[in-house]
């Protein structure tokens, strides 16, 4: 009786099973094999939107004409879900063979082994831009990663809401911090409640590094805070400055900008005149601003934007996984990604504009106008670049969220700005350390 | 014989085994639990262990755990946005809960009588527990709570100026998931509707012989017989409160911002885990939680015994 | 009592009329004021679908700009591009997400179901340990389990398949069901099962003809949730699935989205308004089965 019973109830199981494992899509987790005659099954990794992912799978069918033997896996993601899994793979040892790298955590995973030296394995960097290639160094690796594609940072205009209030587009190669904020309140002044001069910046990372930059200072120094108490104070103060004199709106709006889309946001619906991004998102913006955004310069300490301290940052990186099964094939491909004006083409500037003159050049006469904004500005600031900054340490990923924090308690006015200060400072070092 | 005395007489059936008949069903037990057991094994159990043993090491996930001792929990002990993501839990479950749980049972109630258009009735009340954690919903929860969103035009209508905008105000931004917390009441409605039309309606058949009161019914009967499954709901929704994730998540977009006031406890030691490369910390988090949750659960199953009702 | 067990639940569709009323209708302004209050509180409860709908039928760049319902847009080519934007068409991940929610729904229900019987009906050795180290598994949060089950799981080459979130539900590893259903199954007079033992039966027929029938709303509950629940189930899945050809509907989803530059809103609201369709029809299907339980087999 007992043993007629169990079969019924493993019976139910059993064939659920079974049924399953053979619906189940063939596996290729884990597992990337090279093979003698050259043959290799690479695991490529992104993050990204529909159209980088059309883009990216055009440019592997474009490979698997140059390279017949080479089979892509491709595995796209969107970006907060693509670290979560990247991290758990790395856990898991799948790393995948081929990933699109940021910044933010090119020291995490370099600097605990992950990541191929790119020089060591042959890859060849002769075209590149000067400067651009060592954005991608670590110190124990090597070259880590190679940028897909060059960013700067940007203050963008939206002209319309500029003519509304009757206020002139200040000349980027002079306008200082000050007249930033004078022209913003001026904008704020003569336009109807509801709309302002600027964005709350102060809790943007990349114009905190601009503003570091032009007091002789860095985020980062030897692995450690690279700023002084002084200047990080200087910065909330200018922060809360142009919150109180109403160049921007007041903290509870601001966060809620900040939580917003792109598409959703105040500049996007023409309720500030000015923000700030990084110049791959000069086409994202564009788009959205009836007349088009203008490019601007950040404003200098010393009205000169030759003392505007802009650096490249990579908008994003290929880095080859130090446990590829065929790193051959790996960097092969990665070569043809940054190296192939074929791929250039293809690619186009969406990750960034090409670290690689020879694409670039190939690319140009391609572009739309509001590509070629972004392209035009890299050029216009590459005489009047400061030293390149060092890569974010291990534990830096997280400044973004401690100055968010830090910027927001003092706007709501549970911090004063020299207190902030303070705080960004320790929490940056508990971090780092 | 009335429903009531009908009950105590189930009550008072209770029998007591002796030692010998304590197990007396350990051999159909084993095929019943089989997949359990297995499952246990083989799926639950090892990760389990794990990040109890990860607990008590300096895990980053891209490299390999080091042992730390208890350096994890002195950490923790003086970790302020720790203690302050307990508190906005805390606030969270103990508002939250019983508020979802009254609102899902009232309804359950009123949905269980004869109005007509009952299965719409339902099926509305029961959607925005569908569309629950979506990005959409996140979307419009911020746009209705901004400080121009409809809850402020509607509030301005009435003669409210200058509110304030409620998803980034420090001060209200909990309040705003709260409420969504209990607008997707759906689940434990639905678990209370379940359990309303398992209550043989003999007893009121015979309640009403008896010529009970509506409401003398629904205190008498509906309650003590729906006690098992509203004690599941209490459990379980305090359990489910307590790891709340993805409505503060999506809402405030993963910082729960605005400063730290809609920090969850399961979305700090997300942060902790997977955007700081600090598993073992997140472990050791996990664990306190687990601790903590036990508690609240022991003291429910407690409690229980004064006023869950059981038939058998 | 014994005829009960001759009286399977399929022949409910044919169980007498509900108990007529024996007191008058109410008068029929508390009705319309029932009514009243119901509709706007469904009204409350539906906003947030139809702001959807409509933002599903509107060009990107109006989405953000009118919170109304109106004017109402009817632009279906959010539609058109939200199906076949992404490297699959949208059926594909439907499909994929059928197939999973299918495996998962089945998985529970036959696991869950024998699990609680023993746990609620059952005296065996380590009952009750056992049953607080199940509540246990639900007080540990996702994220940390989640790494070690994937290194578990990557050892056996399952990464990219759909087995490492189904195969746990066959092995009953969803508490919270088997919790439900116990609570469910104790709520079942424990004279039914006495008297089907004096009729000789064991305790498998008991389940199968006395307890699985009489909890058909626990059922009901556990295919609607699970459903629900894996439907749109993002972590396991993004975590477990890689190539997009295995991605579910959550993940393409996921897809439209772009956190740092320009996303497809309106495709986007388009494919959750199309995926919503199947969660809504099971919604629809189960409730019918929450309604037909053991109230109306008229147990007398």
């Amino acid at each position: 009786m007992l043993t007629r019973r169990t079969a019924l109830a493993l019976g139910l199981a059993v064939p659920g099973l079974a049924g399953l494992a053979a619906c189940g899509p063939n596996a290729t987790g884990g597992g990337s094999g090279g093979g003698e005659d050259g043959s290799a099954t690479l695991r490529v990794a992104w993050w990204g939107n529909p159209t980088r992912d059309q883009n990216t799978q055009d440019v592997a069918d474009a490979y698997a004409e140059v390279a017949p033997d080479v089979t892509l896996s491709l595995e796209p993601g969107e970006w907060s879900g693509y670290w979560d899994k990247l991290a758990t793979q790395t856990a898991g040892g799948d790393f995948p063979d081929v990933v699109q790298m940021d910044e933010k955590y090119l020291a995490e995973y370099g600097g605990r082994g992950a990541l191929l030296d790119l020089a060591g394995a042959g890859l060849n960097t002769e075209d590149f831009a000067p400067g651009s290639v060592e954005v991608g160094e670590l110190p124990e690796v090597g070259l880590a990663a190679i940028n897909a594609g060059l960013n700067a940072f940007a203050f963008l205009i939206n002209p319309v809401v500029f003519e509304e209030a009757g206020v002139e587009i200040p000349d980027d190669s002079t306008w200082t911090w000050d007249d930033l904020v004078e022209t913003a309140v001026a904008i704020t002044e003569n336009t109807p409640d509801g709309t302002w001069g600027m964005t709350q910046m102060g809790t943007v990372q990349g114009l905190f590094q601009v503003y570091v930059r032009q007091a002789g200072q860095d985020q980062y120094k030897d692995g450690g805070a690279g700023f002084d108490l002084e200047t990080a104070t200087a910065w909330f103060e200018w922060t809360k400055r142009i919150q109180d004199e109403k160049a921007c709106p007041d903290a509870s709006l601001s966060v809620e900008d900040a939580a917003k889309s792109m598409d959703q946001s105040f500049f996007a619906t023409g309720n500030v005149a000015m923000t700030v991004a990084w110049s791959n998102q000069v086409v994202a913006h564009d788009g959205l601003v009836p007349e088009g955004v203008v490019v601007l310069r950040p404003p200098s300490m010393t009205g000169s934007s030759a003392d505007a301290a802009l650096w490249y940052k990579a908008s994003m990186y290929w880095a080859v996984s130090a446990n590829a099964s065929d790193p051959d094939a790996a960097v092969a491909f990665v070569d043809f990604l940054v190296n192939s004006p074929d791929a250039g083409k293809i690619l186009s500037v969406e990750r960034g504009v090409p670290g690689n003159l020879t694409v670039r050049e190939a690319i140009i006469p391609d572009l739309d106008e509001a590509n070629t904004k972004a392209v035009d500005y890299l050029d216009l600031i590459e005489s009047e670049l400061g030293g390149a900054p060092e890569i974010t340490p291990q534990g830096g990923g997280q400044f973004e969220d401690i100055l968010t924090r830090a910027g927001e308690d003092m706007l709501f006015g549970t911090l004063t700005p020299a207190e902030a200060g303070q705080r960004v400072l320790d929490e940056l070092e508990a971090a780092l350390a | 014989m009335s429903a009531v005395g009908e009950l105590a007489s189930i009550v008072s059936s209770r029998k007591k085994g002796g030692p010998k008949e304590k197990h007396p069903d350990n051999k159909q037990a084993a095929v019943f639990m089989l997949p359990w057991v297995l499952g246990f094994l083989g799926i639950t159990l090892i990760p389990m262990i794990a990040s109890f043993a990860l607990a008590f090491t300096d895990y980053s996930l891209l490299a390999p755990p080091e042992f730390v001792g208890l350096a994890n929990i002195k950490e923790m002990i003086g970790d302020t946005r720790l203690h302050n993501s307990l508190l906005v839990t805390f606030i969270y479950v103990f508002v939250g809960t019983p508020l979802q749980l009254i609102a899902a049972l009232l309804l359950a109630v009123a949905l269980n009588q004869g109005i007509k258009g009952l299965a719409f009735y339902r099926s509305v009340f029961y959607l925005p527990s569908l569309l629950g954690g979506s990005v959409a919903i996140a979307i419009l929860w911020r746009q209705m709570f901004g400080a121009n969103g409809l809850i402020n035009q509607v509030g301005g209508m009435l003669g409210f100026e200058n509110l304030p905008g409620w998803v980034s105000n420090p001060d209200t931004a909990l309040g705003t998931i709260i409420l969504l917390h209990v607008w997707t009441f759906g689940s434990p409605m639905i678990i209370f509707l379940a359990g309303l039309r398992q209550i043989p309606e003999m007893y009121y058949e015979a309640a009403s012989v008896d010529g009970a009161s509506k409401i003398a019914q629904f205190f008498r009967i509906t309650l003590p017989l729906l006690t098992p499954i509203i004690f599941f709901n209490v459990v379980l929704q305090v359990i489910n409160a307590f790891q709340s994730f993805t409505q503060a998540f999506v809402v405030s977009g993963g910082t729960g911002g605005p400063s730290d006031s809609t920090m969850f406890y399961t979305l700090y030691l997300y942060i902790k885990g997977f955007t700081q490369f600090d598993m073992g910390y997140a472990s050791a988090m996990a664990w306190l939680l687990l601790i903590i949750v036990a508690i609240f659960t022991a003291i429910n199953f407690f409690a229980s015994k004064y006023w869950v009702f059981y038939d058998d | 009592m014994t005829d009960l067990q001759s009286r399977p639940a399929e022949t409910v569709g044919q169980a007498p009329a509900p108990v007529v009323p024996k007191r008058r209708p109410r008068r029929l302004g508390r009705r319309v004021l029932r009514h009243a209050i119901m509709i706007a509180a469904s009204l409350a409860m539906i906003y947030p679908l139809l702001w959807m709908v409509v933002s599903s039928l509107r060009p990107n760049e109006e989405i953000f700009r009118n919170p109304s319902l109106f004017p109402l847009s009817f632009d279906l080519s959010n539609y058109a591009r939200g199906w076949e934007s992404l490297s699959q068409p949208f059926s594909h991940y439907l499909m994929n997400s059928t197939l999973l929610v299918l495996g998962c729904v089945i998985g529970n229900l036959v696991a869950c179901s024998l699990t609680a019987y023993a746990f609620a009906r059952l005296k065996f050795w380590g009952r009750n340990i056992a049953f607080a180290v199940m509540l246990m598994t639900l007080m540990l949060p996702i994220h940390v389990v989640i790494v070690p089950q994937y290194i578990m799981f990557s050892q056996t080459g399952w990464v990219n398949t759909m087995l490492p979130l189904i195969l746990p539900k066959f092995l009953a590893t969803d508490a919270f069901f088997i919790f439900l259903m116990v609570q469910f199954i104790r709520g079942i007079p424990r004279e039914l099962d006495e008297a089907a033992r004096i009729d000789g039966c064991g305790h498998f027929r008991i389940f199968f003809q006395v307890i699985l029938p009489l909890m058909l709303p626990a059922l009901a509950t556990t295919t609607i949730f699970t459903f629900m629940w894996m439907w749109n189930d993002f972590f396991g899945s993004l975590i477990y699935l890689t190539t997009p050809d295995n991605f579910t509907v959550p993940l393409a989803l996921k897809s439209f989205l772009d956190t740092q530059g320009s996303s497809d809103w309106g495709a986007m609201f388009a494919m959750s308004v199309v995926s919503l369709i199947p969660l809504f029809l099971v919604f629809l299907f189960g409730q019918r089965f929450l309604v037909k339980g053991f109230a109306t087999t008229g147990i007398k």
